[in-house]
């Protein structure tokens, strides 16, 4: 069973379904390796993202999750909710698979490399979950019209990969097999 | 040429409130109704385009009828309650009585208007077609448009005529709007107001609504184009201009609308959520039916950030959201707010949850295929 993963205040738990659960975004190789690509286009600086948790389940295959948590940040995260998260969650998708890629041909042995690019041959499933909390998800199913729609957006964002996207909350159904999410303390509180 | 007379701004009444018993799927309802925009949502067959077509009788009947010799004024109130009810709702052999809840044995309906000057208006309507109208009047009343779900400039031409010779099996509320299309659009240069709710219109349709040997055109940078040619949602929009430019729509009138989102893609749905509250803004006070998400929610992001708003769009708004009650009870429940949310039951938001609840359990099965 993979060791439970702290994100944003949140604990991640994954049962003996899943084979692999890690924070991807803290490997050495994320940080010291793919962040290596960065630099300046236009004036404007890019960098490689990451999704926070990269995971391999038996029978659905690899999951690449980011977990935002905007409680007690609203208004500051509003802009983010509405227009960027989407995008931003993208990206970061878009990265961590390419730096998979990239993973597995070294290989890197810091994580099951090869194993997870086995898993994006063509034919097995990849979902890219977005696992969003925000204090304006009271009403659950205003929350599900929320998350419907930023689901949208994310899939049209993602078409060219080819992967299942979803949008979730503690604030609705949880749609993830064998995967639990609970509150840590300070959660929904603002950073000091 | 309208029956009611035009009056001084501000001293027309407008609708506070209506008590319904056991009319249609009412079986006892009061609704407190905002002075500006009024939306009544709700699954089909629970009764909102009867309420709306109720409210539409009891405005264009209660008010008072100015002396100028109309035949309409030498008729009792009843029987003009009478002739618009059987008009409105075409029941089988105008047998207003069908219109009375249906019950054991016989059976009245009860139905009373609240205006803002304290005066009312209502009826009493047994199941064997008596109708008893309250005494009293409610003084001058502004006009009231009614538009259908289905739009009307495409067959407006000849309509009135046709449907005076009982060739048409379209109810009455198609032949006052044709009427109320007919009249002349205002003289002179647009005043500020009009044109602010005008333009945008134009805007969107890409020209300019005229009436011209009793066919609608619309004129824009291409030419004339006949109305019947151009799309449905764009005749919904310019028969909306048309009233507003003749006049038909004013500060106190009323605007009743049944489902005006039909034929409308969701950019014009905007356009539209839009001019119904500059329209409210001006005073004039509308009833709508809708079953789109877009506009429903648009309209209550209107009301929960009145202060965020364009000026010119803010008014107060209520929602009704109507509902059958259970199988072994007759009518429907009605709950009220200034808000979406605050509505019991909201089926269209209850549709788009049930959406996202679809894709997740498509997303989950992913997850347990081998």
């Amino acid at each position: 069973m993979p060791t439970p993963l702290k994100v944003e205040n949140q604990l991640f738990e994954f049962g003996d379904e899943w084979s692999i659960a890690f924070k991807y975004d803290d490997t050495d190789f994320h940080q010291k390796e793919a962040t290596k690509l960065q630099g300046m286009i236009d004036g404007t600086p890019h960098s490689t993202k990451a999704v926070d948790v990269v995971g391999l389940h038996n029978v659905s295959g690899l999951l690449l999750l980011e977990a935002k948590d905007f409680r007690g940040h609203r208004i500051a995260n509003k802009q983010r909710i509405n227009h960027e998260v989407s995008v931003e969650v993208a990206v970061k998708a878009r990265d961590t698979l390419a730096a998979l890629v990239g993973a597995a041909r070294k290989p890197v042995s810091e994580f099951p490399s090869i194993q997870l690019a086995t898993a994006l041959n063509q034919g097995n499933d990849v979902a890219v979950v977005l696992w969003l909390e925000d204090d304006t998800f009271s009403d659950e199913r205003r929350t599900k019209v929320s998350l419907g729609t930023l689901n949208q957006r994310l899939k049209v964002l993602l078409t060219s990969l080819n992967v299942r996207t979803f949008v979730l909350s503690s604030a609705v159904p949880n749609r993830i097999n064998h995967m639990a999410v609970t509150n840590l303390p300070g959660a929904g509180q603002p950073n000091p | 040429m309208s029956t009611k007379a035009k009056t001084e701004p501000d001293s027309a009444p407008i609708l506070k409130s209506a008590s319904i018993k056991k009319f249609g799927l009412f079986t006892d309802e009061t609704l407190e109704f905002s002075p500006g925009l009024n939306v009544f949502i709700g699954r089909n067959g629970c009764g909102k385009s009867h309420l709306l077509k109720l409210l539409y009788t009891l405005i264009k009947e209660c008010g008072e009828v100015p002396s100028n010799g109309s035949v309409l004024e030498a008729e009792k109130l009843e029987n003009r309650l009478a002739k618009k009810l059987a008009g409105v709702f075409r029941p089988e052999n105008d047998r207003i009585g069908r219109l009375v809840q249906r019950g054991k044995g016989r059976t009245s309906a009860e139905v009373s208007a609240s205006f803002t000057n304290g005066r009312k208006c209502g009826f009493k309507l047994s199941s064997l077609d008596k109708i008893s109208a309250a005494k009293g009047n409610v003084g001058t009343l502004e006009d009231a448009a009614f538009l259908p779900s289905r739009e009307v400039l495409a067959l407006f031409e000849g309509f009135v005529a046709a449907y005076e010779k009982r060739e048409l099996s379209f109810d009455e509320t198609f032949r006052d709007i044709c009427l109320a299309l007919s009249e002349k659009q205002l003289r002179g240069k647009r005043d500020g107001m009009l044109d602010e709710l005008v333009k945008p219109l134009e805007e969107e349709i890409r020209g300019k609504v005229s009436l011209e040997g009793g066919r609608f055109y619309v004129t824009g940078a291409d030419g004339s184009i006949e109305a019947h040619l151009v799309s449905e949602g764009w005749r919904k929009l310019a028969a909306l201009a048309q009233l507003i430019t003749n006049g038909t729509l004013t500060k106190n009138g009323f605007l009743f609308w049944d489902e005006p989102e039909a034929n409308l893609n969701p950019t014009m749905v905007v356009q539209l959520s839009d001019t119904l509250l500059r329209l409210a803004n001006q005073g004039i006070q509308i009833f709508v039916v809708s079953h789109d998400y877009l506009l429903t929610t648009r309209l209550s992001l209107a009301s929960e950030y009145p202060a965020a708003i364009p000026e010119d769009q803010r008014c107060p708004v209520k929602f009704f959201g109507l509902a059958r009650r259970g199988s072994d009870e007759k009518g429907v429940t009605v709950s009220s707010g200034s808000k979406l949310a605050e509505l019991t039951d909201n089926p269209i938001l209850a549709e788009y949850a049930a959406l996202y609840d679809y894709e997740g359990s498509l997303f989950e099965k992913t997850q347990t295929q081998d």
